[in-house]
């Protein structure tokens, strides 16, 4: 018995002398994730102090700069100027794009926008820098960002924004598509009929015809989708009425994607007459 | 108690083993590790009053120089501006330094003359950001991040950038004040040409014109044409070549900060214009630029600097 205590009291011993000799004294404290890729910031400028007050106010950053952490190694494209990058980030992003969502819209703006934003000097160009016009308006495969290409090339002025504005809600419409699905439906209305890259030598009257509302939109069912939300947005409610007059197909595609945007919140027809307005009240 | 004693030997053993210290990576040892490496970066940046010169290399195998383009950081607003044949002290743009792969990264992040270069191709400037691979006193090597496809394996040509220690050639070349493109009694004529090689080699005179641009080109570029879009000091017209038979070449040429070039990409067409014009001038001459040394009343004495900074090509365009 006594054997068996001592047993016990030398286990002990050695325990005790085992946590306590064992401590390790440079444990690693480590309060959160550790950023290996920062980038550190110097001051702020005029730029990074207003993508920050938009981000207080509607929840989604604005990036202008970029290091390989932002972007992908596939996609190239060239930083925006800065002065092109301030101009787009006050006008398109904030004055036509969330201020408007926010007022009038705010179910959709909440659901469905983009917490990043990216701003690009060109085009979108996945293979190669110089892949010339064989790029594209935006990023819009993340649903959580979106980015828009070409700030050094569009016009500040008030037409150029409001068409540009018709390219914005195009990408966003990419994300919408790809976030709930066009639906089954959708895609049968026009089976068959989509003219793949033929649609370069389509006129508008002849796409008009044949059921989609521009010849980029008869490439295929994604742009068709993408295209009517684009004309929705740069046409009044009376041209769209006139242009689904033509074909029953495009008539049942619009109702199609009216209500898919009424489901989420938004009325694009209104939303075009708003947009109209706000852009006449931009200093340009 | 013999127990005890084996119990208690092997306890200690034990004790010895469980108390060896294991090696851990430390996160927090890469972090300093990294910010030491951008420190180094950002001092060495800052420590040239005068800048660094980053000489840019085509891609054309027939190009023997080098485009020089002097950057001067300002590490405490994140600034660089650069003064090249492009513009001098172009408007400033935006850089930031990050140690995303381990070692330091140079991004030069708003649109910029380099920004441009990579835009339009043919340069051994392949991307935006660059790895900084080596920091010494007087020179920093960096890399840049991609070769400029995507099937491409990762990392360009490396680059160095050397300290500004005003050598003879900025002097040269920063003395005239005279605009080339108000020089218009230049243009509209046959000229002749003579280039001395300092490797030697002959140089049969060519004839060459000087040509505006139609003024529907120049709004056109402005617009979109990279150079001229980032560049605002950047003019545009045609340094061509007009041989005694055969076909005249007139192809996109610039007049920068004392300069002239031409530069081909594949983003444009025509591709007598953009591309195939440019390439033949520069095979020509092999130089796709010449930094003017002087306007005289007949002619220009030009010169140009291969990638160490040395004048590998002097030449005249005139009357001569």
């Amino acid at each position: 018995m006594k054997k068996i205590y001592l047993l016990s009291l030398a286990f002990l011993l050695i325990t005790s002398a085992c946590i306590t000799g064992c401590k390790k004294e440079d444990k690693i404290v480590v309060d959160g994730p550790i950023d290996y890729t920062a980038v550190k910031k110097g001051p702020w400028n005029g730029l990074d102090s207003l993508t920050d007050t938009l981000f207080r106010n509607y929840g989604v950053r604005v990036f202008y700069e970029f290091n390989p952490r932002i972007i992908d190694p596939t996609t190239f494209y060239v930083p925006a100027q800065y002065d092109k990058a301030k101009l787009y980030t006050k006008y398109v992003v904030e004055k036509l794009w969330l201020e408007p969502l926010k007022k009038h819209f705010p179910r959709f703006l909440n659901d469905q926008k983009p917490i990043e934003f990216l701003i690009l000097g060109t085009y979108v160009h996945f293979n190669s820098i110089s892949s010339g016009t064989a790029a594209g308006a935006g990023l819009n495969a993340q649903y959580y960002r979106l980015g828009m290409g070409g700030a050094d090339r569009i016009f500040f002025t008030k037409a150029g924004l409001r068409s540009h504005m018709n390219t914005l809600y195009h990408e966003h419409a990419h994300q919408l598509d790809q976030k709930f699905g066009r639906g089954y439906l959708y895609d049968r209305v026009s089976q068959g009929t989509y003219y793949q890259l033929n649609f370069q030598s389509k006129t508008l009257a002849q796409a008009n015809a044949d059921g989609f509302f521009t010849a980029y939109g008869g490439y295929a069912p994604e742009e068709d989708f993408a295209t009517t939300v684009e004309s929705m947005i740069g046409l009044t409610r009376a041209e769209v009425q006139t242009i689904i007059a033509k074909n029953p197909k495009l008539a049942t595609k619009y109702e199609m994607v009216y209500k898919f945007y009424l489901d989420k919140g938004i009325d694009l027809h209104e939303m075009h007459d708003i947009l109209d307005q706000v852009v006449n009240t931009l200093p340009l | 108690m013999k127990t005890i004693y084996s119990i208690t030997f092997f306890a200690a053993m034990l004790c010895l083993a469980s108390c060896k210290k294991d090696v851990l990576l430390d996160g927090n040892e890469s972090i300093q590790r990294s910010n030491a490496l951008e420190k180094e970066l950002k001092a060495k940046l800052h420590s040239a009053p005068d800048g660094w010169i980053m000489f840019v290399r085509t891609l054309n195998p027939n190009v023997i120089t080098a485009a020089p383009i002097i950057m001067k950081f300002d590490t405490v607003s994140s600034k660089v501006s650069m003064t090249s044949m492009y513009g001098k002290d172009a408007e400033p743009s935006l850089f930031s330094v990050s140690a995303t792969t381990g070692m330091p990264q140079l991004t030069f992040s708003t649109g910029s003359t380099l920004s441009a270069m990579y835009e339009i191709g043919n340069t051994n400037v392949t991307d935006h950001f660059f790895k900084v691979l080596k920091v010494g006193a007087d020179t920093i090597e960096v890399q840049p991040y991609r070769k400029g496809q995507a099937s491409q394996s990762e990392g360009g040509e490396i680059i160095k950038m050397v300290r500004n220690t005003k050598p003879a050639w900025i002097a040269d070349w920063q003395k005239e004040t005279t605009k080339f493109m108000t020089r218009q009694d230049l243009f509209g004529y046959y000229l002749s040409t003579s280039m001395t090689y300092a490797n030697g080699q002959p140089f049969t005179p060519l004839r060459m014109v000087f040509l505006n641009q139609p003024a529907g080109n120049i709004t056109f570029f402005k617009e979109n044409y990279p150079t001229m879009t980032n560049n605002k000091q950047v003019e545009a017209f045609s340094f061509a070549y007009y041989p005694l038979t055969g076909a005249a070449v007139q192809p996109l040429s610039f007049a920068g900060y004392n300069s002239i070039f031409y530069e081909s990409t594949t983003g444009f067409s025509p591709a007598t214009l953009f591309n195939t014009g440019p390439a033949t001038i520069m095979s020509l001459f092999k130089t796709n630029y010449f930094l003017i040394r002087k306007l005289n009343p007949d002619y220009i004495d030009v010169f140009a600097l291969d990638k160490d900074g040395k004048e590998v090509i002097t030449g005249r365009i005139g009357f001569l």
